[in-house]
């Protein structure tokens, strides 16, 4: 048990190396670094993909007495559908650049729908 | 089984078997065979607009009718509250989000319709057959469901591909409308390997087979004749509708196959609006000119609520938000669309008696003259 934590320990601290690896500019900080970063149009779409996700999960964690299982299982199952959508559109200029992508994207979006068909009506 | 049925007094027939037969896809199967050998394709463009001018009075008002249904009574609204409260919150976000970013979300948004509405069709064919079975006394147990699923989406998944790899109906990029191109980029830039076609060509034969020879099992058992046909139509009419649409390119789908799907879908949603209206009493015949009355009043609530949906709402949107009418209508229609397939899945689980009776009984209409 003891080895398997020094292991786990050893490797946790070797994840984050490349990250180390960056060279900022040395005369801009990094608080200003990061605010100089504007998103773009991507990045603000899939903000509001986790604004999303993150309220209605909210409203199932707040409302949770007062809501079915049936519901609750509903609730889940909007933040699954946002986050599938988003996923496929983080991914949408694979689609196009190799047989393999589209066949997987087109196979997420097959089972996105046999999913959704189960909305609200498993108790 | 034989107890089960006795249980349920059932009609094969939801009017009768000539009205049965045109709406439910034996219309399309006349048409369609004589578009294809009669109509050359300066014509056929030309016709499909024509199609697509009678989405007013056909496919809009059928989305119409799915929202009519969810929301005209308290007792279905709050049997699914978060399809009729939160989806269209999280709908109407999608849809602004397209109107908002039109190069880049725009195009996954209607991508994801193109494959979901076929699909959402499938499901439709599926469920009007096993309807069929359920008046016919037929049993779609497991095996029989798995072989009527393989044809059916295969048969959609099979067209699909050929319209993927047949870029607008092979015809040449110059001569391919705006509207047309606005759809394709989206459609398109899907890249699936051909080998996929192969699996699925051979699910599409066995399925064929395998549900035919099972129910003809259950007529030899029965000892009937034939086979109900209305068991096969919505098969053989949903395969007619992919395969045609695929031959002419993605405008066809966009304007043929919605069509004949929501004839069927309107049908089958008028018997269930008038049983729920007045009831299942299977004595006594509804009268003529109620039955008019509710028509009439249901169907022109729908064209309108449709006008609405797909005429007004892209127009105010087109002009808030200065872009071309076309795209407004195209994104806030997958916005609508996508909502519906939610409703779709929901209100067919209603737990309304009358509502449930009308599936299984025909809606006996007492003759004009007999009126008092």
């Amino acid at each position: 048990m003891k080895y398997l934590l020094k292991t786990t320990a050893a490797a946790l601290t070797l994840i984050p190396l490349p990250a180390l690896a960056v060279n900022y500019p040395q005369d801009v900080d990094q608080f200003s670094h990061i605010t100089d970063m504007p998103l773009n149009e991507r990045e603000i779409l899939l903000a509001a993909a986790f604004m999303m996700i993150a309220a209605v999960g909210l409203t199932s964690f707040v409302f949770a007495r007062h809501f079915s299982a049936r519901t609750l299982l509903a609730f889940i199952m909007i933040c699954v559908f946002v986050s599938i959508v988003a996923l496929i559109f983080i991914f949408s200029t694979a689609y196009g650049a190799s047989p393999v992508f589209g066949l997987v994207g087109m196979a997420a979006m097959l089972f996105l729908f046999k999913l959704m068909n189960q909305f609200e009506i498993k108790r | 089984m034989t107890k089960q049925a006795a249980q349920f007094e059932t009609d094969p027939y939801f009017v009768g078997p000539v009205t049965d037969f045109l709406f439910i896809g034996g219309l399309s199967l006349l048409l369609f065979p004589l578009l294809y050998l009669f109509v050359d394709d300066a014509y056929l463009s030309t016709l499909l607009i024509g199609a697509f001018v009678v989405q007013f009075v056909i496919n809009f008002p059928h989305f119409s009718a799915t929202i009519f249904r969810l929301y005209h009574s308290r007792e279905n609204r709050m049997s699914f509250p978060v399809t009729a409260f939160v989806i269209p919150v999280i709908v109407l976000a999608m849809t602004l989000a397209a109107l908002f970013s039109l190069k880049l979300f725009a195009a996954v948004f209607i991508m994801i319709y193109f494959l979901w509405s076929p699909y959402h069709f499938s499901g439709q064919s599926s469920g009007v057959t096993m309807i069929y079975a359920r008046r016919n006394n037929y049993r779609i147990d497991k095996r029989e469901r798995i072989f009527l699923s393989g044809f059916i989406f295969s048969s959609f998944l099979i067209s699909f591909l050929w319209s993927l790899q047949n870029k607008y109906g092979g015809r040449d990029i110059d001569d391919v409308t705006a509207t047309e191109q606005l759809f394709g980029n989206s459609l398109y830039t899907l890249n699936v390997p051909d080998w996929v076609l192969i699996p699925l060509g051979i699910v599409i034969a066995i399925s064929a087979g395998m549900f035919f020879f099972l129910i003809a099992r259950q007529t030899i058992k029965k000892k009937e004749k034939y086979p109900p046909f209305m068991l096969f139509l919505p098969a053989i009419a949903h395969f007619v509708w992919f395969t045609f649409s695929s031959r002419f390119g993605v405008f066809a789908f966009i304007a043929l196959v919605p069509l004949f799907h929501s004839l069927q879908y309107l049908y089958i949603a008028w018997a269930v609006q008038l049983k729920e209206k007045y009831g299942t009493d299977a004595q006594q015949p509804l009268n003529h000119r109620k039955v008019r009355r509710e028509t009439l009043d249901w169907y022109f609530t729908n064209i309108v609520g449709g006008m609405v949906m797909f005429a007004v709402l892209p127009s105010v949107f087109s002009k808030v938000l200065d872009i071309p009418f076309l795209v407004s209508f195209f994104i806030i229609a997958t916005g609508f669309q996508i909502h519906h397939f939610f409703v779709d899945g929901v209100i067919w689980k209603l737990r309304n008696p009358n509502a449930l009776a009308a599936l299984t009984r025909r809606v006996d209409i007492a003759p004009a003259k007999d009126r008092s």
